[in-house]
């Protein structure tokens, strides 16, 4: 019960951050010296006054700004994100279109990036001022300092081009229809078509970039993992399960891990939104057909229903991300359900 | 009677100091090292490079690398290694300017919210959110792109979403330090609130600060490649490590052409990174006995 009316109470404080994320969109991109003329209107049609004219008015961009705004407001509430000029399709359909391919790659990430960036934390924290602790430390620094574009370049260099272990960009080879699209999650519709050549060629695709993505958030979450375990390791309940003759890994994974996950589960959620901004770079790389793109796309071309879409979008998956660490939060910690 | 002992305050100089916080964190330690010759080569970039960055040579284009050009040579004959040591000049300043501007700005609006408390924390609190619920590249991307591709923009671009993250940390520290006795005594003696803020409250918060900046350091010099990597950043001509990089995708058998601004970038972030890391640990009081 507590735990709804703690949810209800987040979700409708989460309405004002959602407006104010669009009102910031709004006021960078219509306050600002580029024209979206030039950028979507070709030179001849520039000195043609009518074209203008007309661009600007089947735009709304003849309105005063307040206006433009509230018609934005207005629209948004019925659902209607507006009309992408790039693309000429409705923003909601273009985001339709390109978000199973980011949160496919996003969840595989931050996989990796939990798989890796846990086991790392606990061996290091076990090991605290052993050698093994200070490679992984400089692991995790490593993973936090390298340039996810760059990974990605000399990933593909070696296990694409040279190698050939893993395929190159896209979501599945050149050539290959992709199976019935239910979930738009390429992995999920080929199991459930039935095509398993068409998983592994899926998989094969994703896992690039999902360690690229997943490298930064390994290397976040090893360290606060480690320090977390450390601040665990060293509380009174450790030593007497430790003098109670409890094997190493019942006190490392029941006792101290479970304890420690708060601050992990934190900065998990924390890393999932920051995936999205690293889609940006490592789609472009991979030629992933997603979000990242798209956003990149409409941000150079002064797309702005499409800019505001995604700002949008991205705002949306920050909140509900922090509301699943904070359900997370009454799960793992019996405290916060008293309170 | 025999006097009372004086004992002797125990002082313990600044490079005692420096020197037990170096042999407790080596890493910091070779983050120092690094730094420090990633500064040495930006400032003399003319005079230890081997050619000229903007200097191009068609015949000796895409050439790998070898005596005449240690890091190969760009698809325009220009000598990598060149552009790579007179990148530090873009991007270190670059990264610095950001996380100082930022820095300052957060730390002001901070200051006042946690101080002044009220619907003014609420205001700024409120804002604060509103930005950090954007992903810094994609909010940077788009002023940068609103604002037109060149360095000086990016720069606006990054200080504009790089300031909330000092707020929130500024706010909080401001809130727990005005609540200690010594602030009360202030209080009490009659000092003026400004002069308890800026003298005797944000003086004592200064630490987390400091480590915030410091790994930020390493983030920044990374968002702004990406920025440079993605177009929006100086113009071509100027040697930057993210545009060097988005020319190198375009050949990719020619690898040195990406390999090399990349370890730069790298090796870059990563100093600022193993210093934070120390840093934080010497300025941590649960890190630090043991």
């Amino acid at each position: 019960m507590q735990l709804i009316r703690f949810l209800i109470r987040r979700v409708v404080l989460s309405v004002p951050l959602l407006v104010g994320v669009t009102l910031l969109t709004f006021v960078i991109s219509h306050t600002v010296p580029s024209d979206p003329l030039v950028s979507n209107l070709g030179q001849r049609a520039m000195s043609d006054p009518k074209v203008v004219a007309a661009f600007k008015s089947e735009w709304g961009l003849d309105q005063p700004l307040p206006v433009q705004y509230l018609t934005y407001l207005r629209n948004l509430l019925s659902g209607n994100l507006g009309k992408s000029i790039r693309t000429r399709r409705p923003v909601l359909d273009d985001l339709r279109a390109f978000a199973p391919a980011t949160a496919e790659l996003a969840l595989a990430s931050i996989a990796v990036g939990m798989l890796v960036g846990m086991t790392l934390g606990v061996v290091s924290a076990v090991n605290r001022n052993k050698p093994i602790d200070h490679v992984v430390r400089f692991f995790s620094l490593t993973g936090v300092s390298l340039p996810v574009f760059w990974l990605a370049l000399i990933l593909l260099y070696v296990f694409y081009a040279k190698l050939g272990w893993v395929s190159g960009p896209g979501r599945l080879d050149a050539g290959l229809q992709g199976p019935a699209k239910i979930t738009g999650f390429m992995t999920i519709d080929a199991i459930a078509a039935g095509r398993f050549d068409l998983l592994r060629n899926a998989v094969s695709h994703l896992i690039l970039p999902a360690i690229v993505l997943g490298s930064f958030a390994s290397g976040l979450i090893s360290r606060v993992t480690r320090s977390a375990m450390l601040e665990v390791l060293g509380n009174d309940y450790i030593r007497t399960a430790r003098a109670k003759g409890l094997l190493q890994s019942a006190v490392v994974f029941k006792h101290a891990l479970r304890n420690a996950l708060i601050p992990v589960v934190t900065v998990i959620g924390l890393s999932f939104a920051n995936l999205l901004a690293g889609t940006v770079l490592t789609e472009r790389i991979f030629a992933w057909p997603g979000i990242g793109g798209y956003a990149f796309q409409a941000s150079t071309t002064l797309d702005f229903q499409a800019i505001m879409g995604v700002s949008l979008f991205v705002g949306l998956i920050f909140i509900l991300s922090n509301l699943i660490v904070d359900i997370l939060y009454f799960v793992l910690d019996p405290r916060m359900r008293v309170d | 009677m025999t006097p009372i002992p004086v004992r002797p305050v125990i002082t313990r100089s600044a490079t005692v100091a420096a020197g037990r916080f170096l042999r407790r964190n080596p890493l910091a330690t070779v983050g120092l090292i690094l730094l420090a010759a990633w500064l040495f080569i930006s400032v003399a970039a003319p005079l230890v490079s081997p050619a000229e960055p903007r200097k191009q040579n068609i015949a000796k284009r895409m050439t790998p690398p070898s005596g005449a050009f240690p890091f190969g040579s760009d698809q325009l004959g220009r000598d990598v290694m060149t552009r790579v040591f007179y990148g530090g000049r873009t991007s270190l300043p670059g990264g610095i300017v950001v996380v100082v501007c930022a820095m300052l700005i957060g730390t002001f609006l901070g200051a006042i919210a946690g101080f002044v408390g009220g619907w003014v924390d609420e205001l700024v609190m409120r804002m604060t959110e509103v930005f950090l619920a954007f992903p810094t590249i994609i909010l940077a991307m788009t002023i940068a792109a609103a604002l037109g591709p060149s360095l000086i923009n990016a720069i606006i671009a990054m200080i504009v979403v790089w300031w909330p993250g000092f707020t929130r940390l500024v706010r909080a520290q401001v809130m727990s330090t005005k609540r200690r006795e010594y602030v009360e005594a202030a209080r009490a003696l009659g000092v003026s609130p400004a002069r308890l803020l800026w003298r005797t409250i944000l003086p004592n918060c200064i630490a987390p600060i400091i480590v915030l900046a410091t790994t930020d350091l390493g983030t920044a010099i990374l968002v702004f490649a990406g920025l440079s990597f993605l177009g929006l950043g100086p113009d071509p001509s100027v040697p930057e490590w993210g545009r060097m990089i988005a020319d190198g995708t375009q050949f990719f058998d020619q690898w040195w052409m990406s390999a090399f601004p990349g370890l730069a970038i790298f090796t870059i972030v990563l100093a600022f990174n193993f210093i934070g890391d120390g840093v934080r640990d010497a300025l941590d009081p649960r890190l630090r006995n043991e």
